[in-house]
């Protein structure tokens, strides 16, 4: 136990990663705010992004930073489309609540 | 890495922290005096020989300011913004070297030998500073941001807004006006930037060496075009006239500070002048051979330094101090710059701002990184 | 050092999640991000972290500030009348929690011994610097997909100016 405590492997940060996915995904249930649900994705990501980099350090292969690379990218352009059709959505209904997206037609 | 070396070293990142925030009333006289020369008036002259002390009173009468804060506004936030304006400046001021490492001799203390230690003279060398400094300086716009909002006035949140989105436009130009100076010397450590700038203009052509030896070996001369957008783009970045849109008064009273009274206020003016010299010397570093002094080695001075009869214990100290001090006027120079653009040109209007950061300088900034990457492909 | 970040890390995620005011919530999430950027840093991926900090806390939560900041002017929107939880979701997310604690002392009594599988070829740019290493994988390795970003990239500024152009249903 003592030994686990003070060297920190691999298995340290994944449990953090999932730690930090679960708080994400726990708010992705319970919020119903557009923006809210975005933060929640974001925190998602966050976590993998983690994973991927203790793995890359600890295996000694770069290709995961590449990976976390690519997913950092992917997530700034998904907020930028993701914030332009919350703005959009809110400029039609006054709100940013999601259960208003069922009502949208056409 | 023994408890003396960490006490020295610790000294050291006190020191530089310290001549940032104490460069900055250094600053505010400089700005006063010279904006009243332009204009044609004398400016603060009366405390002290020139003025000088007119910042001190200044600070006194600032710290006996009343406490004010405005009704609706979101009370932590408020506090917490002038206290983040201050972190990002001086975590990038941190990071640029100041100096040639110079080692201490051995030295007794308290009848303790204590071994040589070599000194960087900047608070930590990172191998990939450039990226780094960007980076903690793009954390600069939250306290602006965080100031417009808790202030629960729409004067401050505009400046904020402005500020939030004039930042985020200039920081890809600012971005992609350096990609040319990485390419040329192909590395992110701002030392060994510095260390390449030595001696007379050299460029290497299918493996034969050309020298022009009436110009200095600086970054301007291999990317002219570069330092230009560098140049502009710091300006937007430090929200500096002309671009300082977020303070301006004809439209919104004082921007984001306007609810902002005594040592609070104060801290954003530290922060502002921390960003334009952490701007200035980016481009000193990048642009102008940071801290050497053109046509001469480190070598040399020292050589020259040891020749004149200084001791060998000394000669490193006193070497790093030499370039440390022409570091700081080749810095002044340009600080002098950013107030001499301040009093002359007039403020721009928003979309011009915008139009000019989106369609003029992040193309330019691409093409001149796709000149770069080609000439340096054919001379190759 | 990992302790420290890590229920810092933890602390600022939960506020993210918990917390009503949705300008707490972001200013929260931008603490995460700096301080994952510091654990970038732990892990030796410099270049990542930097990176962090440039893309995350830069751009995409100044972002998010922004958005917040123009449309708060009517407090109303951010009342979202937030439905009764489910049963269901409560019990299914304290199971989920607790299932996981347990999980980390099991773990924390036996550990995993994971295996890695180490690529030779790359194995060894790590050591140096690693921007060098980063770069040189992702431009033979990873050439083709690095271009398919860009052209993704490309598309999503088309996209993105398209819906700004747009009058979004303002002005029928």
């Amino acid at each position: 136990m003592s030994n686990f405590l003070i060297a920190v492997g691999l298995e340290h940060y994944l449990i953090l990663s999932i730690l930090l996915f679960s708080i994400g995904m726990l708010g992705f249930f319970f919020h119903k705010s557009i923006i809210m649900l975005l933060v929640c994705l974001e925190l998602m990501l966050n976590a993998v992004n983690l994973s991927f980099v203790a793995f890359s350090h600890f295996a000694n292969n770069i290709s995961g930073q590449v990976m976390v690379f690519f997913a950092m990218s992917i997530a700034a352009a998904e907020v930028g489309v993701g914030l332009a059709i919350a703005v959009l959505f809110f400029k039609k209904k006054k709100s940013f609540d999601i259960s208003e997206v069922e009502k949208i037609k056409g | 890495m023994d408890l003396m070396n960490i006490i020295i070293n610790g000294i050291k990142i006190i020191f530089i922290f310290l001549l940032m925030v104490q460069i900055v009333p250094l600053l505010v006289w400089i700005e006063r005096r010279a904006s009243a020369f332009i204009q044609n008036r004398f400016g603060p002259n009366r405390v002290g020989p020139l003025g000088l002390t007119q910042l001190l009173a200044d600070l006194i009468k600032f710290l006996f300011k009343e406490e004010f804060i405005p009704k609706n506004a979101k009370k932590s936030l408020f506090y917490l913004a002038p206290i983040l304006a201050l972190i990002p400046g001086a975590l990038a001021f941190g990071a640029i070297p100041l100096s040639v490492p110079f080692t201490i001799p051995i030295f007794s203390f308290f009848s303790k030998e204590f071994g040589p230690y070599l000194i960087e003279f900047q608070s930590y060398n990172l191998h990939f500073s450039l990226v780094f400094i960007l980076g903690v300086s793009a954390l600069g716009v939250y306290s602006i941001l965080l100031a417009g909002w808790a202030s629960a006035n729409k004067y401050s949140l505009f400046g904020a807004l402005r500020a939030a989105a004039q930042v985020i436009s200039y920081e890809l130009a600012l971005g992609v006006s350096l990609v040319g100076v990485l390419l040329i010397y192909s590395t992110f450590n701002l030392q060994t930037i510095i260390n390449a700038q030595q001696g007379a203009f050299a460029f290497y052509s299918s493996g034969l060496l050309y020298t022009v030896s009436f110009l200095p070996n600086w970054g301007i001369f291999f990317q002219p075009l570069g330092f230009v957008l560098f140049f502009i783009a710091i300006f937007a970045e430090t929200n500096r006239h002309p671009f300082d849109l977020p303070e301006a008064e004809a439209e919104l009273v004082a921007g984001y500070h306007t609810e902002y009274g005594g040592l609070k206020m104060n801290m954003f003016y530290i922060a502002e002048y921390g960003h334009m010299l952490v701007g200035s010397a980016l481009m000193t570093v990048l642009f102008f051979g940071g801290y050497q002094i053109p046509f001469v080695s480190t070598a040399e001075i020292s050589q020259f330094l040891s020749s004149a009869g200084v001791s060998l214990g000394w000669l490193s100290f006193i070497t790093s101090m030499t370039l440390f001090s022409v570091f700081m006027i080749k810095v002044f120079i340009f600080l002098w710059i950013f107030i001499w653009v301040r009093w002359t040109l007039p403020r721009f209007k928003y979309d011009q701002l915008m139009k000019l950061g989106w369609t003029k300088l992040l193309p330019l900034g691409v093409l001149n990184t796709v000149i770069t990457a080609i000439i340096l492909f054919i001379l190759k | 050092m990992f302790y420290f970040f890590a229920i810092l890390l933890l602390f600022s995620a939960i506020i993210v999640v918990s917390t009503k005011n949705s300008m707490t919530a972001i200013l929260a999430l931008t603490g995460t991000m700096i301080v994952q950027a510091f654990l970038f840093f732990l892990l030796k991926a410099y270049f990542l972290g930097a990176v962090q900090l440039i893309v995350y806390t830069g751009a995409v939560m100044v972002l998010f500030v922004m958005v917040i900041m123009i449309f708060n002017n009517d407090k109303e929107v951010f009342k979202i009348p937030e439905p009764p939880m489910s049963v269901w979701l409560k019990i299914s997310a304290v199971a989920w929690f607790s299932g996981l604690v347990s999980g980390i002392f099991l773990i924390s009594k036996n550990s995993l011994h994971l295996t890695l599988v180490t690529d030779s070829n790359f194995s060894n740019l790590l050591k140096d610097m690693s921007i060098n290493g980063l770069s040189q994988v992702l431009f033979t390795k990873y050439l083709l997909a690095f271009e398919v970003m860009g052209v993704f990239l490309l598309a999503i500024t088309v996209g993105v100016i398209s819906i700004a152009k747009s009058r979004g249903g303002t002005h029928e």
